[in-house]
């Protein structure tokens, strides 16, 4: 049974201090939740956790089963159990969907074991079928003109294929339409087991109506400054996070100012979007 | 009267290097140093002629080498000082879907090497050949193809050549009406390269595309050029250019898409990509477009760069080494190539060739 261990876990981009002390420990078996507003450092910790380089971690520490995992590239923190259901996958054109996680999973076995062809063709269309995806997807490139709610499904896909022991899913319930939303929490809520550590990051309650979370953490200014179990959650849902602002006495939640985040992306709905 | 001045040969021995592919493939001819030493063709392939030219009709080829007659140099050099040769005809309205598979060898002498391939109206062949070295020495390579009326030639071109040959490839191509030329030429060697690819098309509808892959390391220098050259209103032309530069290695890529005047409606368009691995490494993009008449459309774009820091963070967030994600996004580069490989035993080569060249 895994365990990941956050201790006081300060981080910067762009010598901008994001992160600022966040301690969090979770266990096999049990599922997390993180919530909060925009812009309160959710996501960063996310990607730290998984090493994106342009994060730098300038104190504290990330331990799994007491392994140091700053320690560690992003690669070997994959392949120690850790994954990331990341909020906006990377299209890569010219590698297919198949010949990635054959190469992921062949990357998890030791020298001289060879990855059974037969075996993980037959795993792969029974999770492309549970997805309800389609079954071109093992030939097509790897995200590559996928719809938003596509590359979510892709994310869970991928965790199924490689069962990680701790996984963070960051606003997989984004671009989710409510079909596929509760495609995603019938497969996430499948792969519950005493093995595996979830960690949701969440805007929205709507999610854990799907996958049932007995930790919930609300993020604000780089730090968790409330954790609780469902009551927690079902307050958020009826009130909002101003109550939680007022009891603690914050007037700025953010850490990351929100015209950083939301930049206008060139397209149709941006020229709309521009001109309003 | 043109002939082939061919050597003696040392051995038939196939080299150790192409066995396995010459055991897995079907329809194969190995030449080495002029001489035809290994052929496996299928019934399919009857209809066809496909000899060195001293077994071939003199009069076919000088009509062949007059009607491609050139003011380059090198060209005309392979001429004059043949010492291998091929010609492969196709009659009328013969359609071959199985590909042929001809190993170039270069062990005993400087190859001077010319490939006929005249392919008459209607006609059809899926052509791959293999360039490959054994010794020291030096390698002239041209091909020219006619390809008549209807008629459609798909031509690949893996050369393998190591850094101990100076290599200059010439390919040329002239293209009827509605017929269509396809051309994909990957260079993976470590020689020292000239590679050119020169399509003409000469009369309407007539269409090419010429793909070119080539991948450098170590001190390597290679020059691609590719030409396709619109002789003929409503002919359409595509040349696309793919490069990846390792080490100090500098690679350039001329494409010239030339419209002719009066050869409307015709379209010409040509991208070049590249990935540069090292900072040291080189790549010179040049995209030209000639075009002397209005009534046309055309582009050409160059996107040399990097490979991108997010794609290989997230391949690298599902356990892959930094190493097998670049191979990864390197071979993804490629898919063009793989596109045109219906080979097993092929593609895998290809795989440890890029492996080989890049990491």
């Amino acid at each position: 049974m895994a365990t990941l261990k956050i201790e006081n876990l300060h981080a910067k981009v762009e010598g901008k201090e994001i992160l600022k002390g966040v301690n969090l420990e979770i266990k096999g078996g049990q599922t997390h939740a993180i919530m909060g507003p925009n812009g309160t450092g959710k996501s960063t910790l996310a990607s730290v956790i998984m090493g994106h380089p342009k994060f730098e971690v300038t104190e504290g520490k990330i331990l799994l089963d007491g392994d140091d995992v700053l320690e560690m590239s992003t690669d070997e923190r994959a392949r120690a159990g850790l994954f990331l259901g990341m909020q906006s996958p990377s299209e890569v054109p010219g590698v297919t969907n198949s010949d990635f996680i054959k190469t992921a999973m062949q990357a998890r076995m030791g020298e001289g074991e060879n990855l059974s062809l037969f075996k993980f063709i037959r795993e792969y269309d029974k999770a492309v079928e549970a997805l309800k995806m389609n079954s071109d997807l093992p030939h097509r490139y790897l995200n590559d003109g996928f719809s938003g709610g596509e590359k979510k499904r892709n994310e869970i896909l991928q965790m199924k294929m490689l069962k990680p022991s701790i996984a963070i899913l960051d606003e997989i319930d984004s671009g989710l339409d409510v079909d596929a939303l509760k495609i995603v929490g019938d497969n996430v809520t499948d792969m519950k087991n005493d093995d595996l550590g979830l960690l949701l990051i969440t805007h929205y309650q709507r999610l854990l109506d799907y996958i049932s979370a007995n930790h919930v953490h609300v993020m604000m200014q780089g730090r968790i400054v409330k954790s609780g179990g469902t009551d927690l959650m079902k307050r958020i849902d009826q009130d909002g996070y101003d109550w939680i602002k007022e009891e603690l006495g914050i007037e700025d939640e953010r850490v990351i100012p929100e015209d950083d985040e939301e930049r206008v992306m060139l397209g149709t709905c941006a020229t709309k979007e521009a001109l309003e | 009267m043109l002939s082939a001045k061919v050597e003696p040969l040392n051995s038939t021995i196939i080299p150790s290097k192409i066995q396995s592919f010459v055991d897995a493939l079907d329809n194969v001819i190995v030449l080495k140093d002029g001489h035809i030493i290994y052929e496996s063709l299928s019934e399919k392939f009857n209809a066809l002629k496909i000899k060195p030219y001293q077994s071939s009709n003199q009069s076919i080829i000088d009509k062949h080498h007059e009607y491609f007659s050139s003011d380059r140099d090198v060209v005309n050099y392979n001429y004059d000082n043949l010492n291998s040769s091929l010609m492969i005809h196709v009659p009328k309205n013969t359609r071959i879907k199985e590909k042929l598979y001809v190993f170039y060898v270069q062990e005993s002498v400087d190859l001077v090497h010319h490939t006929s391939v005249i392919l008459d109206e209607g006609s059809q062949l899926s052509y791959f050949e293999y360039l490959v070295n054994v010794n020291p020495g030096s390698v002239n390579f041209v091909s020219a193809a006619n390809v008549g009326k209807h008629a459609k030639l798909d031509y690949t071109t893996l050369s393998n050549f190591d850094r101990q040959v100076a290599v200059s490839m010439n390919r040329l191509a002239r293209v009827k009406e509605n017929a269509h030329a396809y051309y994909t030429n990957a260079t993976f060697g470590d020689a020292l390269t000239d590679q050119d690819t020169s399509i003409y098309l000469d009369e309407r509808y007539a269409h090419a595309d010429a793909k070119v892959i080539a991948l450098t390391n170590g001190a390597q220098e290679a020059i691609v050029k590719t030409l396709v050259e619109h002789n003929a209103p409503d002919t359409e032309g595509f040349i696309e250019h793919y490069g990846v530069v390792a080490d100090q290695s500098f690679l350039v890529f001329e494409g010239i898409g030339k419209i002719n005047k009066n050869m409307k409606r015709s379209i010409a368009r040509q991208s070049n990509k590249g990935v540069v691995l090292s900072k040291t490494a080189r790549i010179d993009a040049n995209p030209l477009l000639l075009i002397d008449e209005y009534d046309v459309e055309a582009s050409h774009g160059a996107a040399i760069g990097k490979i991108d820091e997010e794609q290989l963070y997230y391949l690298m967030s599902r356990g892959l080494s930094r190493k097998d994600a670049e191979r990864l996004i390197i071979n993804g580069f490629l898919a063009p190539l793989n596109a045109v490989i219906s080979s097993e035993i092929l593609e895998d080569h290809i795989r440890e060739l890029l492996a080989n060249k890049t990491l």
